[in-house]
């Protein structure tokens, strides 16, 4: 490789990079099994990244326990799509599930981008309202939020709607 | 008399010219000296402020592009979001070939900053676009590795290297803190043992680095950082290891176990760091060499010593061996002919000696007393450093002469 190849692949090498981001967040998107999860703890946070709506996700699963670490989220194999129930697994360890969340993904399933000016009229509404975040998990085990949903409506249609 | 007329037109400072005014004036030197002078200093002049303030301004301008797409942020459709941001990373990369291949110096370095800043945002965008989260570790590390390969081909500047290696520094860093506290739960002495080695071997690195012939011939911009960045490491992880001396300390069990673990690796290197030196350092004076190498050795014994010695508050001790400390950095410093640091190492030995009067007397008559020797300690020092200051820069001239 000459010098101008060298210089043209380094430049080019983050290009390659996010574009691999963005096919493979958006395969998830396209290929991936989708999921309505009920979520709890609200917090919103505002400030120089832009704001985020932390929460957990309230898993139905037999016990009452949380995932140890190094586990992930199996949903079962006759799991439903709203509210499925699922078990906690080290990752690989039982192949009989629907879809499985990895262990890092799992740890990154907690936050919710939000737009500036939002975060007041959302928090009123989710406390009045049951809260829900449609996700895709795809076949590695990564997770995409969707959407925020309001007693099932996109979040932003209830925020639309409710007098200022 | 000589009238020199001036010529901003040029590009050369007005110091400079107010310089060659007084000097052709005064008939040192004459009008074609004057002449290769300023065509020098146009050849050689190194715009710092403009790198300064032309990365300003193209970090005003990203962030301004952020702010505005973050205050519209629902009304923007996902595509357009990701198509506008890979294309501008995607247009300042063009830019950068294009201007590399101009020889455009100045606005191929700013279009590469322009470019690395965009990249990292373009890495926060997705992850917003998709709320994919993850921690800030992952994202910095990946975009310091991903922008490495171009700074490095492209930048030429002190400022893209130093931007680079902060960033490359601070990614790494960050990423291994969160890997500590993560083992730490579980293994104290691994989590210890790497955290300590790495912060000992790294600015080590960075000297060596920094020293390498081949990276001086190619990057001498980057070479002249990292051993910036290496010294500034190393002299103030020791400068503060000194305050140890102030408290009681007492390792013992997997604490001991990790400070001797990171030992090995530390010692192993500024040995083998020591005896390379006369190759690194490109045909040192003896006088030269020996400096580095005290200075490097005593650096890493410095440091460590208030730390792994046990010991009550030992003020007295820290004192000397800071005192000394500073000698050796001022020894060094005139050896090698830097005369920033001998300035700035001869002004904190001044500053510190005022303080040990202060931390060894007791009562307002002792203590004044004691301030008024200090004082007069101070102003002694205050002029032999006049005296060497002007032998070091007339010593500077004969080598550069020679």
């Amino acid at each position: 490789m000459n010098t101008s190849q060298r210089k043209a692949a380094a430049l080019a090498l983050p290009l390659v990079v996010l574009l691999a981001m963005v096919v493979r967040a958006e395969a998830i998107v396209a290929m991936g099994r989708s999921y309505i999860l009920p979520i709890a703890g609200y917090d919103p946070r505002d400030l120089l990244r832009g704001q985020y709506l932390r929460f957990r996700v309230e898993w139905n699963t037999y016990g009452n326990r949380w995932p140890e670490p190094g586990e992930g989220v199996c949903m079962r194999l006759d799991a439903q799509r709203e509210n499925p129930v699922v078990r906690f697994a080290p990752q690989g360890s039982d192949e009989n599930c629907q879809a499985f969340i990895n262990p890092d993904a799992l740890q990154n399933l907690n936050q919710y981008f939000i737009p500036e000016g939002t975060g007041l009229p959302l928090e009123q509404a989710i406390r009045q309202r049951r809260a829900e975040i449609k996700v895709k998990v795809g076949r590695g085990g990564d997770v995409i939020i969707e959407d925020l949903l309001l007693d099932g409506e996109p979040w932003q249609d209830v925020v639309n709607r409710a007098p200022q | 008399m000589h009238k020199v007329r001036l010529n901003p037109a040029l590009g050369v400072r007005m110091a400079l010219e107010r310089k060659l005014a007084a000097w052709r004036e005064a008939g040192i030197v004459d009008a074609a000296t004057v002449e290769k002078i300023r065509a020098f200093e146009a050849r050689h002049n190194r715009p710092y402020a403009l790198y300064v303030v032309g990365g300003l301004g193209g970090l005003a301008v990203v962030l301004g592009i952020i702010s505005i797409i973050a205050s519209n942020w629902a009304d923007i459709p996902r595509g357009v979001k990701l198509v506008v941001d890979l294309a501008m990373v995607g247009g300042l990369a063009w830019g950068v070939w294009k201007q590399d291949g101009q020889g455009h110096a100045w606005q191929r370095e700013m279009l590469l900053i322009l470019m690395w800043g965009m990249v990292l945002a373009s890495v926060a965008l997705i992850g917003q676009v998709y709320h994919l989260g993850g921690k800030p570790w992952q994202a910095l590390l990946a975009w310091s590795l991903m922008t490495l390969p171009a700074m490095l081909l492209f930048g030429h500047s002190a400022f893209v290297a130093l931007c680079t290696l902060l960033a490359v520094n601070g990614s790494i860093g960050s990423s291994l803190v969160e890997w500590v506290d993560h083992v730490h739960r579980s293994d104290q002495y691994v989590a210890l043992s790497v955290l300590l080695t790495v912060g000992g071997v790294v600015p080590l690195l960075h000297l060596r680095l920094g020293h390498s012939p081949s990276w001086m011939a190619w990057r001498p911009h980057w070479a002249s950082v990292a051993r910036g960045l290496g010294w500034a490491a190393v002299l103030g992880i020791s400068g503060a290891a000194q305050q140890a001396w102030y408290g009681s300390v007492h390792l013992d069990g997997e604490e001991a176990q990790a400070f001797f673990t990171a030992l090995v690796p530390v010692t192993g290197l500024v040995a083998w760091l020591c005896v390379v030196a006369p190759r690194l350092l490109g045909n040192p004076t003896p006088a030269q060499l020996l400096s580095w190498r005290v200075l490097l050795t005593f650096s890493v014994v410095a440091g460590v010593a208030p730390v792994l010695l046990d010991h009550s508050r030992a003020g007295p001790v820290a004192a000397l061996s800071f005192i000394v400390f500073l000698l050796l950095v001022a020894w060094y410093a005139y050896q090698h002919a830097n005369v920033w640091l001998f300035n700035v190492a001869t002004a904190l030995l001044a500053i510190r000696l005022l303080i040990v009067f202060g931390e060894m007397f007791g009562s307002l008559l002792t203590t004044g007393i004691g301030l008024i020797f200090g004082g007069l300690v101070v102003l002694g020092m205050a002029w032999l450093w006049l005296r060497q200051t002007r032998t070091l820069r007339a010593e500077i001239r004969q080598r550069e002469d020679a």
